[in-house]
C-alpha cells in the first residue's frame, strides 16, 4: 500500500503535467559513461530445500553502454549449513551453477563462492522459509486489458512477504493463413502438419513482484496483481495461460527486492527516491570494499497455473499484428519495361521474400498468389507450433 | 490637555533657566563699542555672535555686572533701545539685531504671540521633556509636505537629542507603509518602519526635513521643528501608475546602511511583473530568482537557500510557521498575490527573534484591510481565480481583509486521455485578516489562513493536504522608546491518504503537526546608539505521525498508530544594534534555545558504538505524560557588523549559529506532500549549523543602480540522511533507518538592481557549493566511501535577470532569463541481469549532472486607463512562459522497459507555455 501511495503520486504528477497542456516531456538521454569502471559480482538465485533443482546465475556487472554479458565460469559455489554441512553446485559455461540439495528446512544456510582469482564470497545465513500455497489465481476484465490476480494466506501468519514471478505462455497466429507452401521448388497446398498459422510462445516476467501482509491483522494476499496483458496483445487473441510461482521471504529479503524495484522500476517522476546502493547479504571476504549485487534466501515454491481462451474476453478487443503487413499479388507472367517476369520463380521460389497465402488467377498475368513477408505468415519465426504439454 | 501640559511646562521655567543658563558672567564695560562688548563676551561664554557692526556703530555699552547669566547681561546691555537679541542655546548662537527680533524657533500660533510681547529672554524658557516621557502625548498627523511641524513644546535652549516616532500610513486606505524608509535630509541617520508601519528616530532638537520613501508610494518629505520628543504619523499618497517599477529593496540606500546582510525584500508589485507560468504572480517563484536561493527543480515545493535543505527554511505568514508553501505540489505557491504585501528573505544574518531553523528566515507579510472605503480585487487565470475584499468595519479603526482562490482545474482533467480521466485535482485557500487599533498605544491585529488541496488518480487513491493557521498579535506602545509585540499563535499541517479500490485493503492514514506558539518581543530604543531587541518564545509541538486505519469493516488492514510526538521549544533572546559612530555599527544577540522533548512516549535505548538496528536495543523505556525526556540546549550567536566607506558604499560582515529541533524525513529530491516531520529525540539529534559571510554593497548615479557582493561559508551537523530502503512513513524506529551527515556550503553571490526608470529590475550570479558526507561510524552503511558529496541542490553556476520596460504608464514588457548548472545526479554505470530483467547498476551518490537549466519568459502587461474616479480599473498581463521552449530536463532516470536499459529525460515544461490573465480593482 505505501508502495501504491508513491507510485501514486508519480502518476499524478505526470498527470497535472500532462493536463497543463500535455507539457511534460520524456527524451532519451545517454551521457557518457566512460570514466567508471565496472565488473562487481552479480549472484542471483536461492537455495531451494526440496527437491527441486537449486540454481545460481554468477554474472559480472557490464558497462551499460555496451551489449556483451559478462558469465562467471569455474567458480567453486558450495551451500554451507550452520551445521557445517556443505553441497557443491555445478557450474556450465553461462555461469549456471545446479545441484539438488534436498536439506533440512530447520538449519540455517549460506552460499559460498570461491571464484578463480580466488576471492571468496560468501552469504549470511538464512533461514528456510517454507512458502504457503496459492491459494487461488483468477482473472478479471479491466477496460484496457485482463489482469490476472492472485490470493494466498498463511493460517500461521508467519509469511508475511510474498514475492512472485511468472511465465507466460499464449497461443497466436500469423496474420495470413498461408495454404500454399515451397516444396522441391515447386508451390504445393500446405499439408496440415507443415501450418505455421498458429503457434505457442512464452515469455518469462520482467518485474519485480512482491506482496506483503505485514500492515494487516491476518497473514492475507487478497486479489494481489501479478500479471497484465493490454487488450490488444496478441497473447489473448487465442488463449492465455500463466503459471504463477510464489516464494516467502523474510523481511530483510523483501527490502532487498522492494530496493531493487524502486531503483530499477520506479524512477524517472517527481518524487523519485534517491536511488541507494543495491548491496544485498553477499559479501566478498577478500576485499570488503568490493561491492557485490544479490541476496541469497532460502524457501520453497509454489505454483498456479490459469487458462483465459479468448471467448472469455470481450468482444471488442482486438489484437494488434506487431508488424506492418501487406499481402501482394504475385504473378508468373508481368511486363515490365516490355520483359515478361515470373515473380512467382523470383520472389516465391527463389528467394523467399514473399510466403504464399493463396492461389489467385489472372487472365493477363497467367497463375499467381497472394503473398506476403515470412513475419506476417510464419508464426514460427516468433513461436513454436509444438503444443506445450500442459495446454488444455 | 494642551493647555494643563503647557502650564505644567512653564512651572518649571524658573528653574530650568537657571539651569539652562546658569553659566554666570562677570563683565565690566565703559562705553564699549559693540565690537568690544561682542568679543568680551564670546571670549567669557564661548558663544558666536552674528551680529551686523554697522548697524549697531552708535551704540556704547556701560554695563557693571557680577554673575549674571548671558541672557540678564543681554537685557541690560540692550535696555531701552531699539536693539534686540536671539539666543540660540543648542549651536551656542547669539544673534543680535535692530529693530525685529529673530525668531529662533517658528512655532506654532501661541508662542509666537505672547513671545513679541516679553523680554526676548524669555524664549530660552523650555520644557523638560525629558522628565515627561511616559505623558499621554497625542500624535502630530503630518499630512502636508510644505507645513512645518513642531514636535515637543517649543524651546530652543536645550542641546541633545530627542526621539520621534510614528506611523506610516497610506492615506487612501490607512494600511501601514512598511519597510518604508524615513531619513533626515542630507544626513545619514534614517530608519526603516517596521511591520506596523511603525518607526522611531533619535534626532538632535531643532529643525531638520525628514525625506519619507516607501514601496509603492510617492516620495514625500516633512519638515519637522523638533524640541522634544514626539509623534509624528505620516500619511503617504499612493502613486497611481501601479507600473512605475520594480522595487525590491526597503529603501534607496537600505542595502548600504543598513545593518543586515544577506536579506532581500520583494514588494507585491516587483513580485507581480515577473512573468509566471499560469500568468498568476507566483512568490516563491520570484524568490527563486534571488541570489543564493535554488530549488531542485520546477514544480517542486520547496527551495534551498545557501545550501541548506528544503525544510530548513522558516516559511512565516504573518508570523505563523506555513509547512507546506505550495498547492498542487508547487505549481502554484500557497501565498495569495492580492493579499500579500511583501516577502522577506533573510539568508545570512537571521535575525535573533527568529530561530529553529538552519538555512533562512522567508517572511511573508498580509496587507492590512482597508481601513477608509471598501474595495476589492478579482483575477481570473486559466486554471485558478481570485478574489479580495477590504474594507473598514470601524473607520480609521477596524478594517478586514479577505482573500480567496479557488482552482477549476477539473474540466482540464477531463480532456484528458482515459488513463487519467477519472482524476481530479483541486485546491483553494483563505486569508482572513482584521486590524484594530484600540488608542495610539494598542493595536490588535488577528490573522487567520487555511488551506486545502485534495486530488485522486483515477478513483484510486485520493490524497488531502492542508495548512491552517491562526495568530492575535497584540501591539502595544509603552512609550517612545519601548514597544511590545505578543503573539498567541496555533498552526496545524496535515494530510489524509485514503483508499478503497480493494475492500479488504482499504485504509486512511491521517498525518498531522500541529504547534502552539507565544511570542514576547520588545524593542527598546535606549538611546541614540543603541536599539535593543529582546524576547521569549515558546512553541509546543504535537505530532501525530501516522494513524493508519481502516476504511471501512470489510478491510483487514491492521491499525497502526504511531505514538503521537510532543516537545517544547522554548528561546529567550537579546541583541543590541549598537552604532558607535555614525559610519561603524555592530548588531550582536544571543538568543538562548532550550529544547524539552515530552512525554509520553517510549523511547528505545541503543548499545553505545554499535549501528542503531533492533538487534542493538538493549532498553525501552516509557515515559510518563509531560515527563522531560531529553533537554538539549545551546546559546545561538548572532553578531553583524557595517562599516559605511562612503555615504553609497559600505561593508558588511555576520556571524551565525542556529540549531534545528525539527527534522523533514524525505528521500525524495522534491519535498512530497506526504513526508513526515520528526521531533528530536534521544536518538536523533538536533541539526546544527553556523555560517559567516561578508558582503561590500556599493551604489551608483544617485542610488538607482544597487551592487552588492556576497560570500559566505557555513556548517552544517547532524542533517539526516536514510539508509537504503529506509521506509520513513509509520515508522515507531525511525532512528533506525537514518543517518546523520555533515555539510559544508560556500558561494559568492553578486546582485546588481537597477530600481528606477523605465528600465528597472535585477540580476543576480551565484557560485556556490553545497558538500554532505556521512561518516557516522554507527551507520552500518556509508555513502561514497564517507566521503563528501554535492548535495541534490548544488548548482555551482546560476545566473537570474529580471527586468521590466516601461514604455507609458499603460504598457510595459517583462523578461525573466533563468540559468543555472544542471543539478547532480547519481547514474546509472553498468548493468545485470536480475529478477528477469536487465537492472542498473549506479555510480557514486550524485557524482554526475544533469543538462544545464536555461529559461526566458516574456509578459505584456497592460493597465486600464488611469482614470481615478472609475468604477472597476482593470489589467491584463498576456505573456509566454519558456520563450524558447527549451526542453529542461527536470530529472534524469533509467528504466528497463522490455529488457532493455534505456535512459530518459524528463522535462515539465517543455514548450513554449502561453498566458492570459486578467485583473480587476474595485
Amino acid at each position: 500500500m505505501m508502495k501504491a501511495m508513491t507510485t501514486g503520486i508519480d502518476k499524478i504528477i505526470f498527470m497535472i503535467a500532462a493536463a497543463i497542456l500535455i507539457i511534460g516531456c520524456k527524451k532519451p538521454y545517454n551521457p557518457s559513461l566512460a570514466k567508471y569502471k565496472t565488473g562487481e559480482l552479480v549472484v542471483e538465485g536461492f537455495i531451494n530445500p526440496g527437491n527441486d533443482t537449486t540454481r545460481f546465475k554468477l554474472n559480472r556487472i557490464v558497462r551499460l553502454d555496451t551489449a556483451v554479458t559478462a558469465p562467471v565460469n569455474n567458480a567453486q559455489v558450495i551451500v554451507e549449513g550452520a551445521d557445517n554441512s556443505t553441497y557443491k553446485l555445478e557450474g556450465d559455461t553461462k555461469g549456471n551453477y545446479t545441484a539438488v540439495l534436498s536439506l533440512n528446512n530447520s538449519q540455517k544456510y549460506r552460499l559460498h563462492i570461491i571464484t578463480t582469482d580466488n576471492k571468496n564470497y560468501v552469504s549470511d545465513y538464512v533461514e528456510v522459509k517454507i512458502t504457503p500455497v496459492i491459494d487461488a489465481l483468477n482473472y478479471s476484465i479491466k477496460n484496457n486489458g485482463l489482469q490476472i490476480n492472485l490470493d494466498t494466506h498463511d493460517a500461521a501468519n508467519t509469511t508475511r512477504y510474498y514475492r512472485w514471478d511468472y511465465i507466460e505462455t499464449w497461443e497466436f497466429h500469423s496474420k495470413y493463413e498461408s495454404t500454399y507452401y515451397v516444396i522441391n521448388n515447386d508451390i504445393q497446398p500446405r499439408p496440415l502438419d507443415k501450418q505455421i498459422y498458429y503457434c505457442y510462445s512464452s515469455a518469462n516476467s520482467a518485474n519485480v513482484l512482491l506482496g506483503s501482509s505485514a500492515k494487516l491483522t491476518q497473514d492475507v494476499i487478497a486479489q494481489a496483481p501479478v500479471a497484465f496483458v493490454p487488450s490488444s496483445s496478441e497473447k489473448i487473441e487465442v488463449e492465455y495461460s500463466v503459471i504463477v510461482y510464489q516464494y516467502a521471504l523474510t523481511s530483510d529479503a523483501f527490502n532487498f527486492w522492494q530496493n531493487l524495484k524502486k531503483n530499477t522500476e520506479q524512477l524517472g517522476s517527481i518524487f523519485d527516491a534517491q536511488p541507494s546502493e543495491i548491496t544485498g547479504n553477499i559479501h566478498c571476504t577478500t576485499d570488503p570494499t568490493e561491492n557485490v549485487v544479490g541476496y541469497i534466501s532460502a524457501s520453497t515454491v509454489q505454483s498456479k497455473r490459469i487458462f483465459v481462451k479468448n471467448e472469455m474476453l470481450p468482444q471488442s478487443w482486438k489484437a494488434t499484428y506487431p508488424y506492418d503487413c501487406e499481402a501482394d499479388s504475385i504473378f508468373e507472367d508481368i511486363t515490365i519495361g516490355g520483359k515478361s517476369v515470373n515473380q512467382v520463380d523470383q520472389q516465391i521460389k527463389g528467394s523467399g521474400v514473399f510466403l504464399p497465402i493463396t492461389k489467385i488467377n489472372s487472365l493477363s498475368h497467367g497463375q499467381g498468389y497472394l503473398a506476403s513477408s515470412p513475419i506476417c505468415v510464419d508464426c514460427t519465426l516468433r513461436g513454436t507450433i509444438i503444443k506445450p504439454s500442459f495446454w488444455q | 490637555m494642551r493647555k494643563a501640559f503647557l502650564l505644567f511646562g512653564l512651572i518649571f521655567f524658573a528653574k530650568f533657566a537657571i539651569a539652562q543658563n546658569g553659566k554666570s558672567i562677570s563683565a565690566d564695560f565703559d562705553k564699549a563699542t559693540i565690537t568690544q562688548f561682542v568679543s568680551d563676551l564670546k571670549a567669557r561664554t564661548g558663544y558666536q555672535f552674528y551680529v551686523d557692526t554697522t548697524q549697531f556703530d552708535s551704540l556704547r555699552i556701560t554695563l557693571h555686572i557680577t554673575e549674571q547669566p548671558l541672557a540678564a547681561v543681554l537685557d541690560q546691555a540692550f535696555k531701552n533701545t531699539n536693539y534686540h537679541y536671539t539666543i540660540v542655546t543648542d549651536q551656542q548662537q547669539v544673534f543680535l539685531t535692530r529693530g525685529k527680533q529673530i525668531e529662533s524657533r517658528i512655532a506654532t500660533g501661541y508662542f509666537s504671540n505672547t513671545n513679541s510681547e516679553k523680554n526676548p529672554a524669555a524664549v530660552t524658557n523650555n520644557v523638560p521633556e525629558d522628565f515627561n516621557l511616559d505623558k499621554e502625548r497625542p500624535a502630530t498627523e503630518a499630512t502636508v509636505e510644505n507645513k512645518l511641524y513642531t514636535i515637543g513644546t517649543a524651546s530652543n535652549a536645550v542641546k541633545g537629542n530627542v526621539i520621534l516616532s510614528g506611523y506610516v500610513k497610506d492615506i487612501k486606505t490607512g494600511e501601514s507603509v512598511v519597510g518604508g524608509s524615513v531619513t533626515v535630509a542630507n544626513t545619514k541617520t534614517g530608519i526603516a518602519t517596521d511591520q506596523y508601519g511603525y518607526y522611531t528616530l533619535t534626532l538632535p532638537r531643532g529643525r531638520q526635513t525628514l525625506i519619507i520613501h516607501g514601496i509603492g508610494m510617492r516620495d514625500t518629505k516633512r519638515q519637522i521643528n523638533l524640541f522634544g520628543d514626539g509623534r509624528l504619523n505620516i500619511e503617504m499618497q499612493e502613486l497611481i501608475t501601479s507600473l512605475k517599477e520594480v522595487k525590491i529593496s526597503e529603501d534607496k540606500v537600505a542595502n548600504v546602511r543598513s545593518i543586515e546582510m544577506g536579506v532581500n525584500k520583494l514588494d507585491i508589485r516587483s513580485i507581480k511583473q515577473v512573468p509566471a507560468v499560469f500568468g498568476e504572480a507566483d512568490i516563491l517563484r520570484v524568490v527563486l530568482t534571488l541570489p543564493g536561493v535554488q530549488s531542485v527543480g520546477e514544480a517542486t515545493t520547496g527551495f534551498n537557500v545557501r545550501g541548506g535543505s528544503a525544510d530548513q527554511n522558516l516559511i512565516l505568514l504573518n508570523d505563523a510557521t506555513i509547512y507546506n508553501p505550495s498547492h498542487f505540489f508547487g505549481f502554484f505557491s500557497a501565498f495569495d498575490p492580492d493579499i500579500v504585501k511583501d516577502v522577506e528573505l533573510y539568508k545570512s544574518s537571521i535575525p535573533v527573534k527568529y530561530g529553529g531553523r538552519l538555512a533562512s528566515v522567508l517572511d511573508v507579510t498580509d496587507r492590512e484591510g482597508n481601513k477608509k472605503k471598501f474595495t476589492g480585487t478579482a483575477g481570473i487565470g486559466l486554471l485558478t481565480s481570485r478574489l479580495n475584499i477590504e474594507g473598514p468595519i470601524d473607520k480609521d479603526k477596524t478594517s478586514f481583509i479577505l482573500g480567496a482562490r479557488t482552482s477549476y482545474s477539473n474540466w482540464l482533467l477531463s480532456l484528458l486521455p482515459e488513463e487519467y480521466k477519472h482524476s481530479s485535482a483541486s485546491f483553494y485557500d483563505v486569508n482572513f485578516n482584521v486590524s484594530h487599533q484600540i488608542n495610539e498605544k494598542n493595536n490588535l491585529y488577528l490573522t487567520t489562513y487555511m488551506s486545502h488541496d485534495a486530488f485522486r488518480l483515477n478513483s484510486d487513491t485520493t490524497y488531502s493536504y492542508g495548512n491552517k493557521n491562526i495568530n492575535l498579535k497584540w501591539k502595544h506602545n509603552f512609550n517612545d522608546k519601548l514597544y511590545s509585540v505578543l503573539i498567541a499563535g496555533y498552526d496545524r499541517y496535515q494530510y489524509q491518504v485514503s483508499s478503497n479500490t480493494i475492500p479488504t485493503n482499504g485504509y486512511n492514514l491521517n498525518y498531522n503537526i500541529n504547534q502552539s506558539n507565544l511570542k514576547a518581543d520588545f524593542t527598546y530604543y535606549l538611546d541614540r546608539k543603541n536599539t535593543i531587541n529582546f524576547g521569549l518564545t515558546s512553541t509546543y509541538y504535537k505530532l501525530h505521525s501516522g494513524n493508519f486505519e481502516t476504511y471501512s469493516n470489510q478491510s483487514l488492514i491492521a491499525p497502526d498508530i504511531v505514538p503521537a510526538e510532543q516537545a517544547l521549544e522554548s528561546a529567550l533572546y537579546i541583541g543590541d544594534k549598537y552604532d558607535l559612530t555614525p559610519d561603524l555599527t555592530f548588531d550582536f544577540g544571543v538568543r538562548y534555545s532550550i529544547y524539552n522533548y515530552l512525554g509520553p512516549q517510549t523511547v528505545d535505548q541503543y548499545a553505545p558504538n554499535l549501528p542503531r538496528e533492533s538487534t542493538n536495543i538493549i532498553d525501552s523505556v516509557t515515559y510518563a505524560k509531560n515527563h522531560i525526556i531529553k533537554t538539549y540546549q545551546s546559546p545561538e550567536i548572532r553578531a553583524s557588523l557595517r562599516y559605511n566607506v562612503t555615504g553609497d558604499f559600505s561593508l558588511k560582515a555576520s556571524y551565525n549559529t542556529l540549531h534545528q529541533y525539527l527534522h523533514l524525513l524525505s528521500n525524495t529530491t522534491a519535498i512530497s506532500p506526504t513526508d513526515v516531520y520528526k521531533l528530536s529525540d534521544p536518538n536523533i539529534k538536533p541539526q546544527s549549523g553556523d555560517q559567516v559571510s561578508f558582503g561590500i554593497y556599493k551604489n551608483a548615479n544617485s542610488n538607482t543602480i544597487e551592487t552588492s557582493l556576497e560570500v559566505y561559508y557555513k556548517r552544517i551537523k547532524d542533517y539526516l540522511d536514510y539508509k537504503s530502503g529506509a521506509v520513513l512513513l509509520l515508522n515507531d524506529h525511525i532512528a533506525q533507518d537514518v543517518l546523520n551527515t555533515r555539510g559544508k556550503a560556500y558561494g559568492i553571490e553578486f546582485l546588481i538592481k537597477k530600481t528606477e526608470g523605465q528600465l528597472n529590475g535585477w540580476m543576480s550570479y551565484t557560485y556556490s557549493r553545497t558538500f554532505l558526507k556521512q561518516d557516522d561510524p554507527n551507520a552500518g552503511e556509508l555513502i561514497n566511501g564517507g566521503n563528501y558529496y554535492p548535495a541534490n541542490y548544488d548548482k555551482p553556476h546560476s545566473f537570474n535577470l529580471t527586468g521590466n520596460y516601461r514604455f507609458t504608464h499603460r504598457y510595459s514588457i517583462s523578461l525573466n532569463v533563468v540559468y543555472s548548472t544542471g543539478r547532480p545526479i547519481t547514474l546509472p554505470i553498468g548493468k545485470y541481469y536480475y529478477g528477469g530483467s536487465e537492472r542498473v547498476y549506479y555510480g557514486d551518490r550524485n557524482a554526475d549532472r544533469i543538462p544545464d537549466y536555461f529559461r526566458s519568459d516574456f509578459s505584456f502587461n497592460i493597465e486600464g486607463n488611469h482614470t481615478v474616479h472609475q468604477l472597476t480599473h482593470n489589467s491584463w498581463s498576456i505573456g509566454v512562459y519558456n520563450l524558447t521552449g527549451r526542453a529542461n530536463a527536470y530529472s534524469t532516470y533509467f528504466t528497463e522497459q522490455g529488457g532493455a536499459i534505456n535512459g530518459y529525460k524528463l522535462s515539465i515544461f517543455a514548450k513554449p507555455i502561453p498566458f492570459i490573465n486578467y485583473n480587476i480593482r474595485f
